[in-house]
């Protein structure tokens, strides 16, 4: 819907407010007299790094040196887009057959370009300027949202808003995940009570909530209210699915439902045992990941990597079939990343996590307990890594360490 | 004719004859089969082009892709690579049509099995891959398994998003809100905020051009996850969800000009 009515009443009595949000409107609204972008806009200049809408890096990052990737260098697939005029949206149905056939063939291009550009790199060691919404991990984005509907008693054009956090979505045994809360009326913050929250199973065709498992208690956190809790491992039992935290909660005499869902993926099925080495491969940086395997199957295991400066570069990816057993793991970081950041070593290993993928069930993982790192490799030359396209060659293999 | 000249002969038979094998599909997976403001649903799993109205949609070779519209992504999708593996695969490509939920089964497909399909490129109406509030609030989750993987936080990090293997994803995001619009943070199309149908790598409030305080949902790759491109923007706000009124008509109309 184009402007809320409850939105513009807050908006229309505070014009400071309103001065505020128009200067921090992204720029296409912006008040220099700029034209609002076409309905598909050209692309816009190269994406340096962080873009509207893009999260910001961990506080850890931040202070550790660049928080980003590099300014000036374009995700690789963003740099794609030269063609404005063929890339804009027009209705087919205005253009003439030639025009058409000339935007198919753009289009066809485009798709052989993005290939290729994707193919630089191979799958299993990504640069993370394309995955910025992974640069930290368990980054779940925020809901906000009315407390309740006018129609469940709320006072309609001042209605309470909440913005609802959470730090994670799977929980194991012995993992704890923090939720919060805050409120706002009329765009001013204002204080918000939560009057019951209970944790439940949530299971069934259709879904329906257990009993309470948890009842879970909130407390202030400066503007927030913030709650930590566990999953009850000896209640949940042989229980794998959706666990529910539900909160009834108040703000400015309003009263609402709140839903923080989690999925209960049940014990890990391996453990990390740390990184074992680092290594040069084909002109590569390979980390070995010691990993514990209990039960056999197609395990997802990924790992961040920085550079020495805190230049967040690579999402190295294990994708595969391991039985039981110790394995070193290799996760790589691919050697034209380096280049292309202008990245320098020591890299770092930041963190690990994982799961073993389970195909056509609910839940379809059971994750890991991540592991926190960091581990620093060697420091590496730069002709020591190569800046060459990918090749095609598959990820090195996993290899079982002799006793 | 030797056998060396035999042989010869029919590689250059089969070197000519192997480009006529291929064929290009438009594969178009639909989205949740559940009810939008309640839980009547008739017909979990389409049949033919039931979802679409019983109208065959346009572009070269089309195929419904029908699966289990209310189970969880991870039970049904299965089931959508399936078709992929089918029509997608050696000599064959494939332009993808998805809408609302179907989008988010493709990305799970391309991320967490993906590398073995040839897509040329992905026309995205509606996408539900970033979720929707509504998906609490009208009481989805209440109604079937894949209503509650569409709330926000479950659906986006359900896969790694950025991971569509090359392929562009062209969102098409529809404004054409409902009475309960005012649920969806900024524009929406009914049932899905611009957040997620514009490809948005996070949440967040998004409009039309021209709305007052509000951002504009910005255009091409610009705070998009990887390989996703704003194409339209309904700023006329005169396209919701529904395959009968909304933003799957523009994509049907790009279907049929380039999906060739």
């Amino acid at each position: 819907m184009r402007a809320r009515a409850w939105w513009a009443a807050a908006a229309g009595a505070a014009a400071l407010a309103t001065l505020f949000l128009l200067a921090t409107a992204s720029g296409e609204a912006g008040w220099d007299g700029a034209p609002e972008i076409p309905v598909a806009a050209p692309d816009l200049p190269p994406v340096p790094g962080r873009s509207p809408g893009a999260r910001e890096p961990p506080p850890s990052q931040a202070a550790a040196g660049p928080s980003g990737p590099r300014e000036g260098a374009p995700r690789t697939e963003a740099a794609d887009r030269e063609r404005p005029d063929l890339d804009d949206y027009a209705d087919p149905t205005d253009l003439a057959p030639g025009e058409i056939e000339a935007r198919r063939q753009h289009r066809l291009a485009q798709a052989r370009r993005g290939r290729e550009n994707y193919a630089q790199h191979p799958p299993f060691s990504r640069p993370l300027r394309e995955n910025d919404d992974l640069v930290a991990p368990e980054q779940i984005a925020p809901t906000v949202r009315p407390l309740s509907p006018p129609d469940a008693g709320g006072p309609g054009e001042l209605s309470a808003v909440v913005r609802q956090t959470q730090d994670r979505v799977f929980l194991r045994p012995g993992s704890v995940a923090t939720v919060g809360l805050e409120a706002t009326i009329g765009g001013e913050p204002v204080p918000a009570r939560v009057v019951s929250a209970a944790l439940v199973r949530w299971a069934g065709q259709p879904p329906a909530a257990s009993e309470p498992l948890l009842a879970v208690s909130f407390s202030p956190a400066g503007p927030l209210l913030t709650a930590s809790f566990a999953p009850p491992v000896e209640t949940l039992g042989s229980y794998t699915g959706d666990l529910l935290l539900r909160v009834e909660a108040e703000v400015g005499g309003e009263r609402g439902d709140l839903i923080y869902a989690f999925v209960y993926t049940g014990a890990p099925p391996a453990t990390f045992a740390g990184v074992v080495r680092d290594r040069l491969e084909s002109g590569s940086v390979v980390f070995d990941v010691g990993l514990e395997v209990r039960r056999p199957g197609r395990y997802r295991i990924q790992g961040r990597i920085d550079d020495a400066t805190g230049l967040p570069l690579a999402l190295a990816r294990f994708d595969g079939e391991l039985a039981a057993g110790r394995f070193d793991l290799p996760l790589v970081l691919f050697g034209k990343i380096v280049h292309d950041e202008g990245a320098t070593s020591p890299f770092v290993l930041r963190d690990l996590e994982g799961f073993r993928l389970l195909d056509g069930v609910y839940p379809d993982r059971e994750t890991l307990d991540p592991w926190a790192g960091p581990y620093r490799s060697r420091a590496y030359r730069p002709d020591e890594l190569s800046p060459a396209p990918w090749d095609g060659s598959p990820a090195p293999a996993p290899r079982q360490p002799t006793p | 004719m030797n056998r060396t000249s035999l042989l010869a002969t029919a590689a250059a038979l089969l070197a000519w004859a192997a480009p006529a094998t291929a064929t290009n599909y438009s594969l178009y997976i639909h989205g949740r089969t559940g009810g939008v403001t309640g839980c009547g649903v008739s017909q979990p799993t389409p049949t033919g082009w039931s979802y679409w109205n019983g109208q065959v949609q346009p572009g070269v070779n089309p195929v419904p892709v029908n699966y289990d519209g209310t189970a969880h992504i991870s039970v049904a999708n299965p089931t959508v690579r399936g078709y992929l593996d089918t029509y997608c695969t050696g000599g064959n490509s494939c332009y993808v049509a998805c809408h609302s939920a179907g989008c988010a089964h493709l990305g799970y497909a391309l991320d967490l099995f993906g590398g073995r399909w040839n897509i040329l490129w992905i026309d995205s109406g509606g996408s539900a891959e970033g979720g929707t509030e509504l998906s609490d609030y009208l009481g989805w989750a209440t109604c079937d398994a894949l209503g509650s993987d569409l709330r926000t936080g479950t659906a986006r990090a359900l896969y790694n998003h950025n991971d569509l293997r090359g392929s562009w994803s062209y969102m098409f995001a529809g404004a054409k809100g409902a009475a309960y619009s005012f649920i969806l943070p900024g524009d929406d199309d009914a049932v899905v905020p611009f957040h997620s149908a514009g490809g948005m790598s996070s949440t967040g409030r998004w409009c039309t051009a021209g709305t007052w305080l509000c951002s504009t949902l910005p255009g091409g790759t610009t705070g998009k996850y990887g390989y996703h491109y704003l194409y339209f923007r309904d700023d006329g706000a005169a396209y919701d969800h529904y395959v009968s009124s909304g933003i799957p008509r523009v994509v049907a109309s790009d279907m049929a000009a380039y999906a060739r």
